[in-house]
């Protein structure tokens, strides 16, 4: 085999995915916990999505099937850690972790790798099903119809998860505040 | 009025572009993975195969508070469930039931291991009141073989912290407290056999003020007092 050459469904699996290959790396790595892991993330969907993709009926249609690829590889992913969690990741050493994750990028901006951290650590607070919603919605932009085809569900089920997904990150937003120390706060403008 | 994320999402949008991986970085990926011996979908058959037939499904539904809240029945909601579904298949299908019966749970996960099927369901709502589960199961398995299911329900009528949350689910669902309710049958235990069998591996793990009643295969605990 030479080594420049992949198998046939390799490369009508690169030719679709071509047009819509950034905007998935890029929801890969906002819904993951770090852009190392939403990039390992986005492999493990390419290694399904090659298995998977005689299932795929319609070529036109391959940008939401490959997102659902990616969906469904991070619920499975979620799913490892499920039964050692069943419990909030709101703890000081989820946050730590996840802070450490981001900061092994190397942004070159302090402030705006704090907002991202800041966002990272939001998220992760959330159910998958939730932190999806938000992020194809708000972060990947998204209609709601958009997602309730990558979630497979209903419109009314996407309207409900980015409900209580908002108001979840109300509540991680406002105890995050009453945990900064008033010396600090005052010298927020 | 703007959200209070609005500014850390514009720094993760950004962020998230830092040094992503160019479509020329996939490509030679994919060429890497092209040239492995052995292909995605080999690795996935050889799985497949050496997965045991479902012979016996154990259907447990962990429910996990985190603050006090006091036990009710609301309504008792039946919960069906299909073995031979895949694990996202049946997390589809109780999340849509529970939707339905306006159950609030935020997560439903779905793990087959060997021959059980566990299905947890986590509530995003620390104020809800749980309704009682009655999980149903549908399908045939495995020709002349029995299918059974068993059911804990865990409530906490105390605070508890993240930690002892953790502690408590993993007591619960460890082999050590699931194989007096499994094995009842095969060691003819009574339910107060099995209810004093469970409470004293919760005893063993600091859980000592809680109360444990077994009727039939349906397990209910109930924390009232942080471990020690």
């Amino acid at each position: 085999m030479r080594r420049d050459a992949a198998t046939p469904a390799w490369d009508q699996l690169l030719a679709l995915l071509d047009p819509v290959h950034d905007d998935a790396v890029l929801f890969a790595r906002r819904i993951a916990r770090s852009n190392a892991d939403g990039d390992d993330l986005f492999q493990e969907a390419l290694m399904r999505a090659a298995v998977k993709l005689p299932s795929l009926r319609e070529p036109a249609r391959f940008r939401p099937w490959f997102h659902q690829v990616i969906v469904s590889v991070h619920r499975s992913r979620a799913r490892r850690g499920f039964w050692r969690r069943l419990v909030s990741s709101e703890t000081p050493e989820a946050a730590r972790q996840v802070a450490a994750q981001i900061g092994e990028d190397g942004s070159r901006a302090a402030d705006a790798r704090a907002g991202a951290e800041s966002a990272a650590r939001a998220l992760a607070v959330l159910p998958a099903v939730q932190r999806e919603a938000i992020v194809l919605y708000e972060l990947q932009e998204l209609t709601v119809e958009e997602v309730a085809e990558i979630q497979r569900t209903s419109i009314s089920s996407v309207k409900s998860r980015l409900a209580r997904g908002r108001e979840r990150l109300r509540r991680h937003y406002a105890a995050s505040e009453e945990l900064v120390p008033p010396a600090i706060q005052e010298q927020v403008p | 009025m703007t959200e209070p994320w609005a500014s850390d999402f514009r720094a993760l949008r950004e962020h998230s572009r830092q040094d992503a991986p160019s479509l020329e970085r996939t490509r030679q990926f994919v060429l890497a993975s092209a040239m492995t011996p052995e292909t995605p979908k080999e690795k996935t058959m050889t799985f497949l195969k050496r997965r045991p037939a479902l012979a016996i499904a154990i259907a447990l539904a962990l429910i996990a508070v985190l603050t006090p809240v006091a036990y009710a029945v609301v309504n008792k909601v039946f919960l069906s469930v299909d073995p031979d579904q895949s694990e996202e298949q049946i997390e589809e299908d109780v999340r849509r039931q529970l939707d339905e019966a306006g159950v609030p749970a935020s997560e439903v996960k779905a793990e087959k291991e060997g021959n059980k099927l566990r299905i947890g369901i986590e509530s995003e709502d620390p104020d809800a009141e749980f309704p009682e589960l009655d999980v149903g199961v549908r399908g045939e398995g495995k020709r002349g073989e029995t299918l059974e299911q068993n059911r804990v329900q865990v409530n906490a009528h105390c605070e508890l912290g993240p930690e002892q949350m953790k502690a408590l689910t993993d007591v619960v669902s460890s082999d050590e407290f699931l194989s007096p309710v499994i094995n009842r049958e095969r060691d003819r235990q009574s339910d107060a056999q099995v209810a004093a069998a469970l409470r004293e591996v919760l005893r063993r793990h600091g859980f000592a003020e809680s109360e444990v009643s077994v009727s039939g295969q349906g397990v209910t605990v109930t924390i009232n007092a942080p471990p020690t």
